[in-house]
């Protein structure tokens, strides 16, 4: 959820009526505690009040999952559920630490305190990781795919881009070294696709001030003799480094170093093969975006890994905690 | 083979390049996250009832609030010896008033807790727990508590009390409000308990108004201070066994001046208490051994005045041992003692002559004197006292006249003089008979401060005097010695004297120069049982409602079986 211009608008309301409840709240605590040896804990009136609230500003938290799941529910637009998450999910922290006086006590208290630090920390993060992450994300990865379908794209724009090569270097000398598993596989549906005569990759296209993403179409050319650089180039370089991406360590995994080596190998190679080139180069650079997609992907959603199974323990402590609590105060 | 002409894509194909049902599957990062999530409530139930199976109760311990105090220690994993499940544990919390509950119970069940007092307000009488708190760790004092318990009532005592139950007992509360010790604490009171039982206000220890206590005895403290006690007393008048006791040594010689010092007459244990000339001690039968440390215990004739005031009478005759008057006795009781011992003296002295120089009334009385000689000689003073007429010469010839006539003299240097008796005892006089006046029973007090404790042995490295500064120059005993001086030799009370040193810590040039010592309540004064105030911690007033066995004991259980432990 971006904090942007219409913060004000979708907010504001929800800031307002928690800066009213937390401060009626935590005066209340203040005032109760004056005259008092030590700080109210969660047996008192205004600790057990606090709790309560607290409890039911958790359980509404976790709400908002179901919420987001069963999409065509008509009990609010998921935007202000949304924004009540962030809000009311910062009120409960202090009105917990009230609640419990101060102290962490034993192991179960001293975990649910932990559990929700954590959780609203990471909570935190991640709506401050929203704020950037995705306008990053669209000024970098131009060439933007589904992130469960990078995987696919880039095997398929390897097999397109084998097939360029082929085209333009001509078949190879003695048995291909490029056919075999590593082009046949499956795409997972049971079928295998028709192998396409053509390249496809991501690229950015201006008309005028409008800038978008679209799929650019490279057509394979008549084989160009004196080519052998370029296969040899593509089988030694290229492959590895679509297959594998980053962890093939290659020095195209840096734009400006495999800006200068395809420039280097334009030297090598008759003009007619340059476009060739730079659909290999297009492809290359494909998938350092897609590199780049899969790490900011992780930034953006990892934060879930910690903010979704901690809230879930959190939830179920809780209610353990309620039933002790209830039963030795 | 020939590489194919180029062909351009179609748009299905391009589109095809994402199957239209990505959407149903999971990404790894989706597939984790399915994991964690199912995981999580796993993992934290796992937590919550796989621990018991291996530690057991002590699981328990999880939900604890803090650790146990080390009296409680014993029952830290057995909530239920405290704690009433699902009701409130003391009257402080949310809801307690609408839910009751028996934690009380609980706790007197080991250990009552009398009442404060009969006529506080049963709304601000606490529970048990709402001023002992456990669960502060094993070190914790469940017996210090902050200064507001205490000033909840007594900065506003009048709106503290009961009035309808006040009437009733028929006490005077005569408290003063306060809200901190070093502030506006009242000046120390000194209560007596009068003649009707009831515990009074003597007065409160203001310089230049401080009350007399009405001790009912002489003493002069400055007297006994003086180097020979103010009348050249030195070591050779006093018995050989009692002086090394009051600090002679053999360096010093015998014609010294006995110097006494606080110390002489004022101990805190009975082990420094006996004198040897008198080894058993009158006062060591009644000290439990062992005294706390706590008061000074109170002054006894035979173990500190009896060194030097012996109560010996008459002239003793050669090769016999001075009468010596037992002490504590009423004087008809000492004229009995007399007339028993004149009676001794008188037929052991017959017993020396022959048979054929004494009258028929001495043998008779010789021989009857084996049995009883009380006896006898008041039923010759009865006789004495029909016969007709007899001439003062005849009268002093009956051995019951001569009884009279000594114990008459022994009893003028008594009573009549300033020695021995009188000079430490008033009397009631409704006779001139002596044998019918009554000594006054003195009245000092061990315990001065009713309401408010004092440890002497914690205090054992100050010097008397900064507490007590009037002794040296008090001459009666009725001054109430409880006046310290400040170091220019101004007169400070009581209160100001504690206050020196209990309240908070004030420093000059980083020299700490008053106070620092803990000044809240609890560090003078107790709660329970306060219309009994001397009354200690083995009192019946608080001891428990039920007694086990070791075992249910440790359990913390009760027996059905077991009786409450009855007041008898």
């Amino acid at each position: 959820m971006l904090l942007d211009r219409d913060f004000r608008r979708l907010h504001t309301p929800w800031v307002v009526i928690n800066l009213v409840l937390g401060s009626v709240l935590i005066a209340w605590y203040f005032l109760a505690s004056i005259g008092r040896p030590e700080w109210p804990g969660g047996s008192s009136t205004v600790g057990l009040t606090l709790g309560i609230v607290g409890g039911l500003i958790i359980l509404f938290e976790f709400l908002l999952w179901p919420r987001k799941k069963k999409r065509t529910w008509r009990v609010g637009r998921l935007k202000h559920w949304m924004a009540a998450h962030i809000w009311f999910g910062l009120l409960c922290l202090p009105l917990l630490i009230l609640h419990s006086g101060f102290r962490l006590g034993a192991s179960l208290s001293a975990v649910l305190t932990i559990l929700l630090v954590l959780v609203i920390l990471s909570g935190v993060l991640g709506l401050a990781l929203q704020q950037f992450l995705p306008r990053k994300m669209l000024d970098e990865v131009p060439a933007e795919t589904i992130y469960s379908q990078i995987g696919r794209v880039n095997r398929l724009t390897l097999q397109e881009a084998n097939r360029l090569v082929e085209a333009t270097c001509g078949p190879p000398e003695g048995p291909s070294t490029t056919s075999g598993t590593l082009f046949d596989e499956d795409f997972g549906d049971g079928t295998t696709e028709d192998q396409p005569s053509y390249m496809v990759v991501g690229a950015v296209r201006s008309a005028g001030r409008v800038q978008g993403t679209v799929l650019q179409t490279s057509a394979p050319v008549a084989p160009v003799p004196d080519s052998e650089p370029l296969r040899s180039f593509f089988r030694k370089e290229v492959i590895p480094y679509m297959k594998s991406g980053r962890r093939a360590n290659s020095p195209l995994a840096t734009r400006n170093r495999a800006e200068a080596m395809f420039r280097d190998l334009r030297t090598q190679l008759d003009p007619r093969a340059h476009p060739t080139v730079a659909a290999l180069e297009n492809a290359c650079d494909q998938r350092r975006q897609h590199d780049l997609q899969v790490r900011l992907h992780v930034w953006l959603h990892g934060w879930l890994l910690v903010h979704l199974p901690l809230s879930i323990a959190l939830v179920v402590l809780m209610f353990v905690h309620i039933y002790v609590a209830v039963k030795y105060w | 083979m020939q590489p194919q002409p180029p062909q351009k894509p179609q748009i299905k194909q391009r589109s095809l390049r994402i199957p239209l049902d990505y959407y149903k599957g999971r990404d790894r990062m989706a597939r984790l996250r399915l994991v964690l999530v199912l995981l999580a409530p796993l993992l934290a139930l796992g937590w919550w009832f796989g621990e018991p199976m291996v530690t057991g109760d002590r699981a328990r311990l999880r939900y604890s609030k803090g650790e146990i105090s080390n009296p409680h220690a014993i029952w830290e994993t057995s909530c239920e010896v405290c704690h009433d499940p699902f009701k409130p544990m003391n009257s402080d919390v949310a809801l307690a008033s609408f839910i009751h509950s028996d934690t009380d119970q609980k706790c007197t069940s080991c250990h009552q807790g009398p009442s404060h007092h009969t006529y506080q307000l049963d709304a601000l009488t606490p529970g048990c727990a709402e001023c002992h708190r456990d669960h502060r760790g094993r070190d914790a004092s469940l017996l210090r508590m902050a200064d507001t318990y205490c000033t909840n009532c007594h900065s506003n005592t009048p709106a503290s009390i009961d009035s309808s139950k006040l009437t009733q007992v028929g006490s005077q509360v005569g408290y003063e409000d306060l809200n901190r010790f070093d502030r506006d604490h009242p000046e120390f009171g000194v209560r007596i308990i009068d003649s009707r039982g009831r515990e009074t206000l003597l007065g409160r220890l203001e310089p230049g108004n401080e009350p007399k206590d009405p001790s009912n005895l002489k003493f002069n403290h400055k007297l006994h201070l003086q180097p020979g006690l103010g009348l050249n007393y030195t070591f050779a008048k006093m018995r050989e066994e009692d002086r090394e006791h009051y600090g002679w040594t053999d360096s010093s010689p015998l014609s010294s001046n006995v110097q006494l010092d606080c110390k002489s007459c004022h101990v805190l244990d009975s082990g420094d208490l006996a004198v040897p000339s008198d080894p058993g001690g009158v006062a060591l039968a009644n000290y439990p051994p062992r005294s706390s440390g706590s008061y000074m215990l109170p002054i006894v004739f035979e173990n500190h005045c009896r060194a030097c005031h012996s109560l010996t009478v008459g002239v003793p005759e050669p090769n016999q041992k001075p009468l010596e008057v037992p002490h504590g006795k009423q004087p008809d009781e000492v004229r009995r003692f007399l007339e028993r011992a004149i009676a001794e003296q008188i037929l052991g002295e017959l017993g020396d002559t022959k048979a054929e120089d004494l009258s028929q009334e001495q043998l008779e009385a010789l021989e009857l004197g084996k049995k009883d000689v009380e006896a006898i000689f008041r039923e010759l003073l009865s006789e004495a006292a029909v016969k007709p007429g007899p001439t003062p010469e005849q009268a002093a010839s009956t051995l019951g006249q001569q009884v009279v006539d000594r114990v008459e003299r022994l009893e003028q240097s008594l009573y009549q003089g300033h020695q021995t008796c009188t000079e430490c005892h008033l009397y009631e006089k409704p006779d001139q008979d002596p044998s019918l006046w009554e000594i006054k029973a003195t009245d000092v007090p061990t315990v001065w401060f009713r309401h408010g404790g004092f440890d002497h042995s914690a205090h054992r490295a100050v010097r008397c005097a900064q507490c007590h500064a009037g002794a040296k120059e008090s001459t009666i005993s009725d001054d109430i010695l409880l006046f310290g001086q400040d170091e220019n030799g101004q007169p400070l009370s009581t209160l100001q004297v504690c206050q020196q040193c209990h309240s908070p810590a004030q420093r000059s040039s980083g020299d700490l120069v008053r106070g620092g010592v803990d000044f809240s309540c609890v560090e003078c004064h107790r709660y329970h049982n306060g219309e009994h105030p001397l009354q200690g911690l083995g009192a019946v007033a608080r001891t428990a409602t039920h007694e086990r066995s070791i075992g249910e004991f440790l359990r913390g259980v009760v027996s059905s079986n077991d009786k409450a432990v009855s007041a008898e």
